[in-house]
């Protein structure tokens, strides 16, 4: 195939810019611009309403030195870890057993497997905090019934309120982890797992040698998509414990939320929201880098 | 698969069922409660399968009498349409040119569009809402409107790139164009009726996040006339002194049964593309 040059490839596809441009425009006016403003926001003092003056450096002094800051950053890195890999690994569990079921037993299975991720996030939080309520909860009440041990208030004594958002976040999301390993299950020709049969590998001998090459890049995807997702969660843990009690289980984004909407510290709250860009922005690049490979095979 | 037992099927279903069971047990309770008088949600005494007989539709009809949930569904719809209806307009065109035309920037302004599907929401809200506090756009359901059309807009873009790239085949525009159509036509009847169930996908995703969102919606709104039902929900839960909690849960029931529904309905034209590969 000949080289085209820049211009021959622009003039044959100028009508992609004007499809691009409407999306373009939104872009720049709800994404682009706010977050440059967002940014040169971090050095003034502006409040709601007040455009603030400039202040140099003293936002990021402040959240150098702010001990809540160190705790919800720390604590929100905890969280990230704990349900990013948790989704993973029980999504990929569904999937794998649900592409055992027959086409068409497949599609109802996996509607009421992967059903938590389409409730709404804030719900999930309404949900999970009558599920484990201390009095009239469905989990506590099974632990006494079965066990005949009380249980611990899950959403404020001790490590529990960690774990219950943990476990929640990672019940309400799997399902997109179930979803993308599914669509990547069903598409692995079935020849290569007759082939394996005939050459006498079991069942953990093919998912090593033929499912789990097919699984690499998805398991990248939903790392980096779910790594940035889930520290951006804000309405099923807001929901859940609010931070609480008190700011124990305070995470970056619902410190970003009270320092915006109720301490009204606009420029504050972005400068917090920078520490949660930076992260979220890391797994972005390794993203791009692994579908950029991808796209390779297309283009 | 292949070499199958009946020991080995016996394990699946068991492993499914437990996995059924991690995944609706939370629902459950929920389910049950809204369908108990409140007394007997809260009272021990009801078994973890209430009697039949106890069982009642009184929560289901106290929730319009109680809150004002006819208005509060009647914006998450209104504000769900007008989202996905935007997002589409926009995302339509803009996911076939990053999909299937080669134009000089593709690739920059393709990798741009990356960043904005992962940003931290929360974040963004901030100077969001001070150009809104200046547009006058603060507690309208116009601000609402375009701040869900463009939160669900680079998920849109997503589905419906992946699918233009994969799902149709290559060179049909170029066969188009010998036939005499221009590019635009060759687009609008071409590609645009091939492509129905992926754009049904996607409205319908649009359609489900704009639903589900509670962020912006909090964020830009304080009055009841303007709150959509994923909002309401917050604050009946926390203005409440004497809960009542199988109302709350019959609201949850209406809140999260259309979404679930309709991904079980539709859930064969979603699949990989979530993931914009």
């Amino acid at each position: 195939m000949e080289e085209s040059t820049l211009m021959d490839r622009a003039r044959e596809n100028w009508i992609g810019y004007l499809f691009i441009l409407p999306t373009f425009l939104m872009f720049t006016l709800l994404f682009y611009f706010p977050i440059v403003r967002g940014v040169y926001m971090t050095f003034t003092n502006a409040r709601l309403g007040g455009a603030g003056t400039f202040v140099g450096l003293d936002n990021y002094m402040w959240l150098l030195t702010n001990d809540l800051f160190h705790f919800a950053f720390g604590w929100t890195l905890a969280f990230v870890f704990g349900t990013t890999f948790l989704q993973l690994f029980i999504g990929l569990f569904a999937a794998l057993l649900l592409s055992e079921l027959k086409s068409g037993w497949r599609e109802w299975a996996s509607a009421i497997v992967m059903s938590p991720y389409f409730s709404a996030p804030l719900a999930g939080g309404v949900i999970w905090l009558w599920f484990l309520n201390s009095d009239f909860g469905m989990l506590p009440r099974l632990i006494t019934d079965i066990f005949g041990v009380s249980t611990p208030a899950f959403l404020a004594e001790d490590l529990w309120p960690y774990v219950s958002l943990i476990v929640a976040q990672s019940w309400h999301d799997y399902g997109y982890a179930g979803i993308i390993y599914a669509a990547a299950i069903v598409g692995i020709p079935r020849e290569q797992y007759e082939a394996a049969a005939l050459a006498g590998a079991g069942r953990l001998r093919r998912f090593r040698d033929v499912t789990l090459p097919h699984l690499v890049t998805p398991t990248i995807v939903i790392l980096a998509l779910r790594t940035a997702w889930n520290v951006a969660e804000f309405a099923q843990p807001f929901e859940l414990t609010g931070g609480g009690p008190g700011t124990r289980t305070m995470l970056m984004s619902i410190l970003t939320y009270e320092t915006a909407y109720v301490n009204l510290q606009f420029a504050r709250a972005y400068t917090l929201g920078m520490a949660m860009i930076v992260i979220s922005m890391t797994a972005a690049i390794f993203y791009v880098t692994v579908i950029q490979d991808e796209e390779e095979m297309y283009v | 698969m292949i070499n199958e037992t009946r020991r080995s099927r016996l394990v699946l279903y068991a492993a499914l069922g437990a996995f059924a069971l991690f995944a609706l047990a939370p629902y459950y309770w929920v389910i049950r409660t809204s369908f108990l008088t409140n007394f007997a949600a809260i009272d021990p005494a009801t078994n973890y399968l209430p009697a039949l007989e106890s069982l009642t539709m009184a929560a289901y009809e106290q929730i319009w009498e109680r809150y004002n949930f006819i208005t509060f569904f009647k914006n998450s719809i209104l504000v769900s349409v007008t989202a996905t209806v935007i997002s589409l307009f926009f995302s339509i065109p803009g996911a076939y040119a990053f999909a299937r035309l080669d134009f000089p920037g593709r690739k920059v302004l393709f990798y741009t569009a990356v960043f904005t599907i992962m940003f931290p929401w929360i974040v963004i809200t901030i100077p969001v809402y001070e150009v809104f506090y200046l547009l006058n756009l603060i507690n309208t359901l116009v601000g609402v409107m375009i701040a869900l059309s463009i939160f669900v807009l680079p998920q849109t873009i997503w589905l419906l790139q992946g699918f233009f790239r994969q799902g149709i085949p290559e060179n049909i525009e170029e066969a188009a164009l010998i036939d005499g159509h221009s590019e635009l036509g060759a687009f609008l009847r071409i590609v645009l009726p091939l492509s129905a169930p992926a754009v049904g996908a996607a409205a319908l995703f649009a359609f489900l996040t704009a639903w589900n969102n509670f962020l912006w919606v909090f964020v830009l709104t304080s009055d009841e006339e303007v709150r959509t039902a994923t909002v309401a929900l917050h604050y009946i839960l926390g203005s409440d002194v004497l809960r009542q909690w199988n109302i709350l849960m019959a609201a949850v029931v209406l809140l999260v049964a259309p979404p679930v529904v309709f991904y079980g309905l539709s859930q064969r034209y979603v699949g990989e593309g979530l993931g914009g590969m």
